[in-house]
């Protein structure tokens, strides 16, 4: 019984960088009902942004954030806005493709501009352990990053929760012509959301690379963090939370008790059985179609 | 009306991006085909009939970083050596095939290969996509060169396998005999055992086991974890736990940096030595752990020696990074080739290059493997010994932390 304290604590560094990925599936479902399944790549995209932009500023870490803030909101505007607005209302199907041509792209992309050869980021936050009651070691950077999540994410659900811009985001994704003809800006709504999924998968990524070398297996966060916002619900950003925390707990449990050959499994399961139970996810809201 | 021209835009947009996309991930054919054959003849010096070399790695999919670094490893010194004159004055042609780590694609590449009469294949990223094209190879007598080999494909030999680089069993002996020497001092040493989920680590796991019994040593962690794992802290926790006072890995580059560092947070400060997959520049220069070390049979760019400096003149000239991991297994493959290649004379048939690669014997690399290679009738694998290196905080580089520990069990 040792081990539970340190493997829910441990669980919450991977349970951020779950929830941030989630948020952006969840950001880009709640706008446009599309799964994107460039998340993970945008991950990679963002961090191999941060090693660009952290060089171009000279390693200065603050500037170098807030340049991938802007540089990052602007990609989502304009991969949007070049690759998913031509094809608004042509149905699911054809961008859920775009999204699988988009993440192709990127990992064919990253390597040739930046090599095979794995980065290291500069970070100014220390990951010497930092020793807390009850045998929970963490670090620095790892509560910089549990603090990060926390925030991007309660920032979006506000922005969803109590702006008109979240009412029209969810009106856009449920009937684009009828929030159209209510005035609307579906296009400008959906960019928005990209825009935002972009900026949390560069997060992500950034706050993983930080802990690690920079190599493209940061694309395989978006297939992990997968699992999470289905058993949290496609379209709730604080599902996208709880299910992040449950996988990551569940994975990290499985990994003390049963093996670290057993994550992918209990990851899988989870999903499975709350599929089962509720198809829709723990938040996810049951769709109504009325006849 | 709209709605067309939306469409039509779309489609044009999305017939780009696949454009692009085949552009830039490289196909089984078209891409490799075409790109390194007529960028390695370029500007060549040597005139006359080519020697034709192909390759098949992974140049696109989850492990293309591995494929892509030892094509360009293996481009930059045949064109070196093209540009050198050739070999015995003719230059050599070198086809790079992308197999994407699917066995059916690499079998596929072999055929093109045997069809454009080359007389060797190199690269090779999976064994798995070795193990299916071998009947292939065997059958059309194609000697290789290639990477990833495991323990049963190089001991006892086999007809037209040779070692390229050492196989992940072969590394657990000297990981365990660098071990030893540290824990001379302790009297009753506890170890730990960190590996990854796959067919050829099991086997690195499986021998380090036997060699830690055979030590009497005591096992008190043998963590695993998915290839693909992002987080590690129930395994570091778990051999934190367990207090050791050596840990034996084999982890790749991404995850040797998360568990070391993991480690470290944990207060455990023992020796950790990973194999060489996970012993990347960049891994020892994120970490500058006095504690860490890595087995290599290949030197880094920062070593001395004439091969080292011919390796920074070729790598320079090809404008590729040295350090990038995986590239010196190419370029050592070629070193080897070349080599094989001047003995054979031309024309050289894979039949004769097979025989000539069977009595090669020593093949000094002038510092670019850590010590001489050996192929002979009896032994494909070539690399006989490694080296553990360590980062120098001093001098900002890695560092030499041993002397020659022989691979494998002998």
């Amino acid at each position: 019984m040792a081990a539970l304290p340190e493997a829910l604590a441990g669980s919450l560094v991977l349970a951020s960088l779950y929830a941030l990925i989630g948020a952006g599936f969840v950001m880009v479902y709640r706008s446009s009902k599309v799964l994107n399944f460039a998340q993970g790549h945008l991950a990679l995209l963002g961090a191999y942004l941060f090693y660009a932009l952290s060089v171009l500023l000279h390693r200065d870490f603050l500037w170098t954030l807030a340049a991938l803030g802007v540089v990052s909101v602007a990609i989502g505007a304009v991969l949007y806005l070049v690759f998913l607005s031509p094809l608004a209302g042509e149905g699911p199907i054809i961008l859920i493709m775009i999204t699988i041509i988009i993440g192709a792209l990127i990992v064919a992309i990253v390597p040739m501009v930046w090599g095979t050869q794995p980065h290291t980021l500069a970070s100014p936050l220390s990951q010497a352990g930092i020793h807390l009651p009850g045998g929970i070691v963490t670090s620095e950077l790892d509560l910089v990053t549990i603090a990060t999540a926390v925030v991007v994410i309660a920032g979006f659900w506000c922005l969803i929760r109590f702006t008109t811009s979240g009412i029209a985001m969810r009106a856009a994704a449920e009937n684009p012509l009828l929030a159209s003809y209510r005035g609307v800006n579906v296009a400008l709504t959906a960019g928005v959301s990209w825009a935002f999924a972009v900026f949390a998968a560069s997060v992500a990524g950034t706050a993983y690379g930080l802990r690690a070398t920079l190599t493209p297996s940061i694309t395989g966060l978006g297939f992990a963090a997968f699992p999470a916002v289905v058993v949290g619900g496609l379209d709730s950003l604080p599902g996208a939370m709880v299910g992040a925390v449950l996988l990551a707990v569940g994975q990290n449990l499985a990994a003390t008790y049963l093996g670290g050959d057993w994550t992918d499994v209990t990851a899988y399961l989870v999903l499975l059985v709350v599929l089962l139970v509720r198809p829709h996810g723990l938040f996810g809201r049951k769709e109504l179609v009325r006849v | 009306m709209r709605t067309r021209v939306l469409l039509s835009r779309a489609v044009a947009g999305i017939a780009a991006l696949v454009v692009l996309t085949g552009a830039a991930c490289g196909s089984s054919k078209s891409t490799s085909t075409a790109t390194p054959a007529s960028s390695t003849q370029a500007g060549t010096a040597a005139a006359g009939e080519p020697y034709v070399v192909g390759s098949t790695s992974d140049l696109s999919g989850p492990i293309a970083f591995e494929g892509t670094a030892l094509r360009d490893g293996l481009r930059a010194y045949l064109s070196y050596v093209n540009q050198q004159g050739g070999v015995n004055g003719h230059p050599i042609k070198y086809v790079a095939l992308d197999d994407r780590s699917d066995p059916n694609t690499g079998i596929a590449n072999v055929k093109q290969l045997v069809g454009q009469h080359a007389v060797v294949i190199l690269g090779w990223g999976l064994s798995n996509v070795i193990e299916a094209a071998l009947p292939s190879l065997q059958q059309d007598n194609m000697p290789i060169i290639a990477q990833s080999l495991t323990g049963d494909m190089l001991h006892p030999v086999k007809p037209v396998l040779f070692g390229g680089d050492m196989s992940i069993a072969d590394e657990a002996a000297p990981e365990v005999s660098f071990a030893s020497g540290q824990l001379s001092n302790v009297a009753h040493p506890k170890v730990a055992l960190f590996t990854y989920v796959s067919a050829v680590d099991a086997q690195f796991r499986q021998a380090a086991q036997q060699l830690v019994k055979a030590k009497g040593w005591d096992l008190v962690a043998d963590q695993v974890v998915q290839l693909t794992a992002t987080d590690l802290s129930a395994p570091v926790a778990a051999i934190a736990r367990a207090k050791p006072d050596f840990v034996l890995m084999s982890l790749v580059d991404p995850q040797a940096v998360l568990a070391v560092s993991g480690l470290r947070q944990q207060g455990l400060n023992v020796p950790v030595v990973n194999y060489d997959g996970g012993s990347g520049y960049t891994t020892l220069q994120k970490l500058h752990d006095p504690n860490f070390y890595v087995l290599r049979p290949y030197g880094f760019a920062t070593d001395s020696g004439s091969g080292i400096a011919t390796f920074g003149a070729a790598t320079k000239a090809a404008g590729v990074d040295p350090n990038t991991p995986f590239l010196i297994n190419g370029y050592m493959q070629a070193v080897v080739l070349v080599g094989a290649l001047k003995s054979c004379g031309f024309p050289c048939s894979s039949a004769k290059l097979e025989n000539v690669m069977n009595s090669l014997g020593a093949v000094d690399t002038g510092g670019v493997a850590v010590a001489p290679l050996l192929y002979s009738n009896t032994d494909h694998a070539g690399i006989q010994d490694a080296r553990i290196y360590k980062w120098d905080t001093q001098s900002s580089k890695p560092v030499a932390a041993s002397e020659l520990l022989p691979v494998g069990q002998k």
